[in-house]
C-alpha cells in the first residue's frame, strides 16, 4: 500500500487522511497507477512504478495458479478428430471419411469440419489447459451432410452434426468456423456447468457457444478484440438474403432484416429481455444480452479477447458454485469474481461495467472500483455523521463511517463532484462507498 | 384435414422460420393428399404422446416441431424434438415439408 505526499495532482484529487500521522489510504487502481507512472514527479513515479511492478509480479502468481497445470493431470494433449458423413441421412454418425492426420480430401464440408474441430481443440489447450470436451482427450466426432438440404447444425449430446443447408436461405454450416466452437463448446458445457437448455441457464449455454465459437475464430484469423467482427455465422446465410450473419455479439439484433427470415429478434440489454416460450424459452435470443457483455469487457480490456476476457468466462464456467440453473445475474456476479482472483481490480471494474452496460448488477462479494461515475445527488443527516450519494448505475451508498478518509472528506469530494458535474472513481460494494476519487 | 407444423430452435433460430404453417389438404393435389392421408394413418399420429423427447443429456441447437392434425372431428398436437427416432413420423415430417416448400 502507497500513496503520494501531494494531496492534489493533476491527475485526481484525493483527500487523504493523515489523523495518525501517516497516510493510510491505499487500493491505487492500476490505471491510475499507470497514468502517474507517466506523468507523475520523480517520487511520484519511482514510487507508482514499483507498485506496478508488484502489482504485476502478484497478478503473475495468481496467473499460474489455475492455468500452469492445465489438463496436465488428464494426460498430454490428445487431439483426435473423426469426420464422418450420413450421406444424406440421418443416421449417426455415419461413414468415417476423415481420421485425424489424414490428408484433406475433395470434400469441402468435410476438410472445414476438421480444420474447425483442430482450431477449437487448440483453443481450449493452448489458452485453456483444456484436453478436449471432457479435459480427458475425449475424440472429437462430426458427422456432415446430415439429412437433405438439412438447414441446421446441432450438438447431440456426444458429436457435432451438420446440415449442407438449402441453398436458397443457408449455405453448408461447416462454412463459419465459430459455427463449429460453438457446437463443441456445447459439449464442454455439458461436462463442466451442464446449464439446463431452456430460459436463462439455457441463453447462458447459448452464449458461451457463441463467446468460444467466436474466440475459435478471432484467434485462427488472428484478430484482437477491436479487429474481430462479432459475428456468429458470417457466410452461412444464402446470397440474396439481407443480413450478414445469424448473430452479432457487438450489436445484438442487427444481423439481419429480411422479408422471409423477419428481423434479428435478438436483446441487447435486460430492459429488452424476451420472455418467449418459443426456443426453450428464447435460448437463442437472449443470449444476446450476456454475448454483448463479453463483448464490452473484452473490448475494454484490449489485447485478444481469448487471454483475458476468455480466461475471466471460462473459468466462471468451471466454477462449481455456478449451478446448472444459473440466470444471468449468478453468472455475472461470479465473472467479476475471477476478474480479480485471476488479473486485478481494473480488469474487475472493466467487466463489472460491462454488465452494467447491458442492465445487470452483480452481486459483489466486497467493494470493486467503478470508474467515471455521475454523483447525481448527495444527502447527509442533520447530525452530519451519516452521508449518502446517489450515484450513476450504483444507486444510493453510504459514505463508510470508518472509511479511511474520514466521512466529511469522502462526502465533501462527492458534493464538489455533484456540483461541478465531475465524474468520480469510487471504492464501493453494493451498500457503501470506501473511497473516492474526483476525475 | 388441416394439418400446422410449427419449426423453432435450432442452431439459427430465425423467428421468420419459426412462423406455424397451415396445409389445407382439400388444396393440395390429388397425389399428395392421398401420400399425407396415407402417412398420417401409417404414423398413428393420432394415438402418439403429446410430447416426443428424444434428446440426450446436453443436447443443444436441436430442432422442435410441433404438428397439429385436424381432421375434423377432433384435433391432436404432438410436439417432438430432432433426432427423430420414429421413421414413419420422420417421414411424415419430411412429406410435410416437402408440401410447404413447393407449395403443392
Amino acid at each position: 500500500m502507497m500513496c503520494f505526499g501531494e494531496h492534489r495532482s493533476v491527475f485526481m484529487k484525493h483527500r487523504h487522511d493523515f489523523s495518525r500521522g501517516v497516510c493510510r489510504c491505499g487500493l491505487i487502481p492500476p490505471h491510475i497507477l499507470e497514468s502517474i507512472a507517466q506523468n507523475g514527479n520523480e517520487e511520484q513515479r519511482a514510487l507508482a512504478q514499483q507498485t506496478l511492478a508488484l502489482d504485476q509480479g502478484i497478478r503473475a502468481q495468481r496467473l499460474q495458479v489455475p492455468w500452469a497445470a492445465p489438463g496436465m493431470a488428464a494426460g498430454a494433449a490428445h487431439r483426435n478428430r473423426k469426420v464422418y458423413t450420413a450421406s444424406h441421412g440421418s443416421s449417426l454418425p455415419g461413414g468415417l471419411v476423415r481420421s485425424e492426420g489424414q490428408a484433406a480430401n475433395s470434400d469441402v464440408s468435410v476438410n472445414e469440419a476438421y480444420d474447425g474441430l483442430g482450431a477449437t481443440f487448440d483453443l481450449y489447450y493452448d489458452v485453456y489447459g483444456r484436453n478436449s470436451i471432457d479435459n480427458n482427450g475425449l475424440d472429437l466426432l462430426a458427422t456432415v451432410h446430415y439429412g437433405n438440404k438439412y438447414n441446421n447444425a446441432f450438438w447431440n449430446g456426444s458429436q457435432m452434426v451438420f446440415g449442407d443447408g438449402d441453398g436458397t436461405i443457408f449455405n453448408r454450416f461447416t462454412i463459419a468456423i465459430d459455427v463449429i466452437g460453438h457446437e463443441l463448446t456445447h459439449g464442454v458445457t455439458g461436462a463442466t456447468a451442464g446449464l439446463e437448455y431452456h430460459d436463462q441457464p439455457g441463453a447462458l449455454n447459448e452464449s458461451m457457444s457463441d463467446v468460444f465459437g467466436s474466440l475459435v475464430k478471432q484467434r485462427s484469423l488472428g484478430q484482437t478484440a477491436a479487429q474481430a467482427d462479432w459475428l456468429i455465422g458470417a457466410g452461412l446465410l444464402a446470397s440474396g438474403i439481407h443480413g450478414v450473419a445469424l448473430r452479432s455479439m457487438k450489436a445484438p439484433g442487427t444481423a439481419y432484416d429480411d422479408p422471409v427470415l423477419g428481423k434479428d429478434p435478438q436483446p441487447d440489454h435486460m430492459s429488452r429481455y424476451n420472455p418467449t416460450t418459443s426456443d426453450n424459452g428464447g435460448v437463442h435470443i437472449n443470449s444476446g444480452i450476456p454475448n454483448r457483455a463479453f463483448y464490452l469487457a473484452a473490448i475494454a480490456l484490449g489485447g485478444n479477447a481469448w487471454d483475458i476476457a476468455g480466461k475471466i468466462w471460462y473459468a466462471t464456467l468451471l466454477d462449481s458454485r455456478l449451478s446448472k440453473t444459473a440466470s444471468f445475474v449468478d453468472f455475472a456476479s461470479l465473472t467479476v469474481e475471477h476478474a480479480n482472483n485471476l488479473f486485478n481490480s481494473t480488469v474487475q471494474a472493466a467487466v463489472f461495467q460491462a454488465w452494467n452496460t447491458v442492465g445487470i448488477t452483480p452481486a459483489l462479494s466486497g467493494p470493486i472500483w467503478q470508474y467515471n461515475k455521475v454523483v447525481q445527488l448527495c444527502y447527509t443527516s442533520p447530525h452530519s455523521m451519516n452521508a449518502w450519494a446517489y450515484i450513476q448505475d450504483a444507486g444510493w451508498r453510504k459514505v463508510q463511517t470508518l472509511t479511511p478518509d474520514g466521512v466529511s472528506n469522502v462526502f465533501t469530494l462527492l458534493l464538489e463532484a455533484q456540483a461541478g458535474n465531475r465524474p468520480v472513481h469510487i471504492y464501493a460494494d453494493g451498500a457503501l462507498v470506501y473511497q473516492s476519487y474526483m476525475v | 384435414m388441416k394439418v400446422t407444423l410449427e419449426t423453432s430452435g435450432g442452431f439459427a433460430a430465425l423467428p421468420g422460420l419459426a412462423r406455424p404453417i397451415t396445409i389445407d389438404t382439400a388444396s393440395l393435389d390429388a397425389k399428395a393428399a392421398t401420400e399425407l392421408h396415407s402417412l398420417i394413418a401409417e404414423s398413428t399420429f393420432f394415438e402418439l404422446p403429446p410430447l416426443i423427447d428424444t434428446t440426450q443429456k446436453g443436447a443443444a441447437d436441436f430442432f422442435t416441431h410441433q404438428l397439429s392434425i385436424d381432421d375434423g372431428s377432433s384435433i391432436h398436437t404432438v410436439r417432438f424434438t430432432e433426432p427423430i427416432l420414429n421413421p414413419f413420423l420422420q417421414r411424415l415430417l419430411t412429406l410435410i415439408q416437402a408440401i410447404i416448400r413447393t407449395g403443392k
